[in-house]
């Protein structure tokens, strides 16, 4: 089982994610090469015979991208990997050795013990030796792999809908929604390492890059008309106060001008009280709040309360238009007077229908910001756009009475009753029985639009249902890049402890555990060896064991013993005093002497194959921009047919926002292009 | 300790030219761990069999006890050299040296490549234009009329506009909504 196999199974995910691009990804992490013992190989490539017990020792290095590399070099770096991968103690190191025969052998050290016969003398020497305090392994980098697809709704746990068909529309009827909008907390999609965030998706993987955000958008219920758009802020409808008889507050008089100036002034053009009712701004005490819940408002940042209210964009008003909205005097002395008491408000109406009416800003109502904490409250004062000098105050609970002008057949003239009226436009009115008003805030939201396209029936118009029903899933496109594996003493380092977060709250102390063993190893012996070949981190790790074992093997003492001619004795097997023979000189002068010259001592004579070459190497690439037009679409929302402009057809995965359909014009990038054949 | 006379006795076969005690002057056989083995011999030959023989491959060399030689070595040859040998002129001094067959690796480079392209794959990145559709027609609400009795016609309504272009219900998607609403706006031309 391959690596990413290994970890798709230990990530529980489904293998019907993977699409076929990351599928044929993986052909390149397990690049075919042929298997077979590559010390074999090179040996018979030069001609070497090799003998039949040494046979399939070294490794095939499989992988591993061979350039111009020294034949000896590689040789020993094959059998280096044999030591590794078997298990600590069931296997000695092996060396490439030239038998008496010329054959070559690969021989396990230590594993055959030498029978030193007919030894003249020895002698022994002591060299004083430091114990070996660790061994540093530093292995191969593996190949990046593809981590599967994690799809999450893009709202989270928080997903609030609302239908504003009403304000697009004016239409009241039921069960016809041609306008929603679905608002949520901002995902924080980010690709930095722990952010601090606590978004749809966190990188929590020190080693993950990831490299975009792919989308699948799958509506229910839509039809070719319905569009779906995703937005960075929202406009929010919010309904103000109760319905039927809503408060409105108190209503402020406009600044009218003051046609009243003296006219036996000299100047009486130029009269300083131009304007009446003049105010320095309105008062939220005059006005009504409008509730914008929290849950919308404000946000958790890593512990701090943002405030995502930017203004209040418009408001509406649902009621009923009255053609007619003006007070008058109850009898005649009322009329000479201002008497508020003695007048009563007469209205007309036309049409009995009530509509959805947008206010005009600073005609017919004014904002009040009232600041609180990092927060923001925002009051409606409605404007009083009355009869110069109607003394009535109208807004909430105004009793109003029918005018020969009630013409809508609804009520008679005389009729009576009371309720909330917005005077407008000097002599008109609405007869108010709901407010609303539009509040943007900086948050996502993906608005529907799904018009009726039959007059009769329910053919379209299901903005709500299609709000309720959307799947508008992202997952990260992760590709994970694990650093090469450094073991010491068997322990596997952990090197995420110098990847730097991103959040910055947090300090961290970048003190790697390689910086502690460096600090160590300053304190005595030690080995840095680097086998960039070598990736498995259990193959690491017993190397490491091995030959830390290795360098504490024996009490450095070598043996020299002077043999005669009958002496047999062959390197790397085991001598009588504990060490490894490791080496043998023959010398013969004519009529004087044969002797055979042995060398016991420690089993490592030379630094252990370090470097060498690495895993594949991955033909140059280019990324390619180019305009293309979507041809096709599969039913899951990701993937899409796209006819690239000068390249050809392409599957493509969808990374935007956009609700994309056939014949959409879109930008596209061609990763991995290959530039090399 | 007494000293002990050995009867020793070796042969050195060079190519085709074999060599035995007591023509061989000296050979030193040099095995180490790690390092390529290596020999040299100063043979006593005849001028003749030099002619006469081919110098150049393999050679071996036994010695040990009389009637008990050793194979201790096998290698190559890598360097040749003759001098006269001054106290029997029908002999010349042949010296030879070489190693192992190992040896014959030194200098040699080996080559596999295992070359791989990353898969190509292609993303969206963004829309560039929407695709030509079919139009629509605008919502349209009913007129009212004014006390004036003039028209009230809808006009200029941006109801539910975002703080962007008019028509579009959410801001940055202009373009995208052909919605105009058509909502009563309050109007003070039509008092």
């Amino acid at each position: 089982m391959s690596d990413w196999q290994s970890n798709w199974d230990s990530w529980g995910v489904d293998y019907d994610t993977w699409t076929d691009w990351e599928d044929s990804f993986d052909e390149a992490n397990n690049p075919s090469v042929p298997s077979s013992h590559l010390s074999d190989d090179i040996l018979l490539y030069f001609g070497i015979t090799v003998s039949p017990d040494s046979l399939g020792i070294g490794s095939d290095l499989d992988g591993l991208d061979i350039r111009h590399v020294d034949a000896m070099t590689l040789i020993n770096t094959s059998l280096l990997i044999a030591l590794a991968r078997n298990g600590y103690g069931d296997h000695g190191m092996y060396e490439p050795m030239v038998n008496a025969d010329g054959e070559v052998e690969f021989k396990e050290i230590g594993k055959s013990v030498a029978t030193l016969t007919d030894i003249y003398y020895q002698i022994q020497s002591l060299s004083y030796k430091d114990s070996c305090i660790g061994v540093i392994v530093r292995g191969g980098a593996p190949l990046p792999i593809w981590k599967p697809f994690d799809w999450r709704a893009i709202w989270g746990s928080n997903k609030e809908i609302y239908d504003t068909t009403r304000m697009m529309t004016n239409c009241m009827k039921d069960d016809y929604s041609t306008h929603a909008v679905i608002v949520f907390n901002d995902p924080h999609l980010d690709a930095a390492y722990e952010t601090g965030i606590n978004g749809v998706y966190q990188n929590n993987e020190p080693f993950d890059k990831i490299l975009g955000f792919a989308r699948r958008i799958d509506p229910q219920g839509e039809s070719e008309h319905t569009r779906i758009t995703y937005s960075n802020s929202a406009i929010v409808p919010i309904k103000v106060g109760q319905t039927g008889n809503p408060e409105m507050g108190t209503l402020q008089e406009l600044p009218t001008f003051a046609t009243a100036a003296d006219p036996t002034s000299p100047t009486p053009d130029e009269d300083p009280d131009c304007w009446q009712h003049t105010i320095d701004g309105v008062h939220s005490g005059d006005g009504i709040l409008i509730d914008v819940p929290d849950s919308l408002e404000f946000e958790s940042v890593r512990g701090t309360r943002v405030n995502k209210f930017v203004k209040v964009e418009k408001v509406y008003v649902v009621g009923k238009e009255l053609d007619y909205c003006r007070s008058a005097p109850n009898d005649e002395s009322a009329a000479v007077g201002v008497d508020l008491y003695n007048h009563r408000v007469i209205i007309g109406m036309n049409i009995n229908r009530t509509k959805m009416h947008a206010l005009q800003e600073g005609r017919n109502y004014a904002i009040a910001y009232e600041k609180w904490g990092n927060g923001w409250s925002a009051y409606i004062v409605f404007a009083k756009e009355a009869r110069p000098h109607d003394p009535a105050e109208y807004g909430t609970s105004t009793s109003y009475e029918y005018g020969e002008y009630g013409a809508s057949g609804k009520a008679f003239k005389g009729a009576t009753g009371v309720g909330a009226i917005l005077p407008i436009a000097q002599n008109k009115g609405i007869l108010v029985e709901e407010i609303w008003a539009t509040v943007v805030l900086d948050t996502p939201s993906i608005s529907i639009y799904d018009p009726a396209y039959e007059y009769v029936g329910s053919a379209g118009a299901n903005a709500s249902s299609i709000a309720e029903s959307l799947t508008y899933d992202i997952t990260p496109i992760i590709m994970r890049e694990p650093p090469a594996p450094i073991i010491y003493n068997g322990r596997v380092l952990d090197q995420s402890v110098g990847v730097v977060d991103a959040n910055p709250l947090t300090t961290q102390d970048l003190d790697t555990e390689l910086d502690a063993v460096m600090d160590e190893l300053d304190n005595g012996t030690g080995i840095d060896l680097s086998v960039p070949y070598i990736t498995s981190e259990a193959d690491l790790k017993n190397l490491s064991i091995k030959v830390q074992n290795y360098m504490d093997r024996g009490d450095s003492v070598e043996t020299t013993y002077v043999c005669g001619p009958s002496c047999k004795v062959e390197l790397g097997d085991e001598g009588v005093s504990g060490g490894i023979i490791n080496s043998i000189s023959y010398s013969y002068n004519d009529s004087s002497s044969y002797t055979i010259s042995v060398n016991e001592g420690s089993i490592m004579v030379k630094p252990l194959a370090g470097g060498g070459p690495s895993g594949p190497t991955f033909k140059a690439t280019e990324a390619y921009n180019a305009r293309g037009t979507i041809i096709g679409a599969d039913s899951s929302g990701v993937n899409f047919r796209v006819r690239i402009d000068g390249y050809g057809e392409r599957d493509a995965i969808n990374m935007t926002d956009s609700f994309l359909r056939v014949n959409d014009v879109v930008d596209c990038t061609v990763h991995n292009n290959p530039v090399e054949a | 300790m007494a000293i002990e006379l050995v009867k020793i006795r070796a042969t050195i076969t060079v190519g085709d030219l074999v060599v035995k005690t007591p023509y061989i002057q000296s050979f030193n056989v040099k095995k180490t761990r790690g390092q390529i083995s290596s020999f040299d011999a100063s043979l006593k030959v005849n001028q003749t069999d030099i002619n006469n023989s081919n110098t150049i491959g393999t050679v071996t060399i036994e010695a040990g006890e009389l009637d008990n030689e050793i194979k201790i070595f096998t290698g190559i040859t890598k360097r040749v050299s003759v001098s006269p040998c001054w106290d029997d002129p029908g002999y010349i001094l042949f010296s030879i040296s070489g190693t192992d067959i190992l040896g014959s690796l030194d200098g040699k480079k080996y080559t596999r490549r295992v070359k791989e392209t990353p898969k190509s794959w292609v993303s969206i990145n963004s829309v560039v234009r929407e695709g030509l559709r079919d139009g629509s027609l605008d919502y349209q609400v009913e007129s009212n009329t004014a006390e004036s009795g003039k028209s009230q016609k809808n006009q200029d309504n941006n109801i539910g506009a975002a703080p962007g272009p008019a028509g579009s219900i959410i801001p940055g998607s202009a373009g995208t909504y052909p919605v105009v609403m058509n909502i009563n706006k309050i109007s003070a031309e039509e008092q």
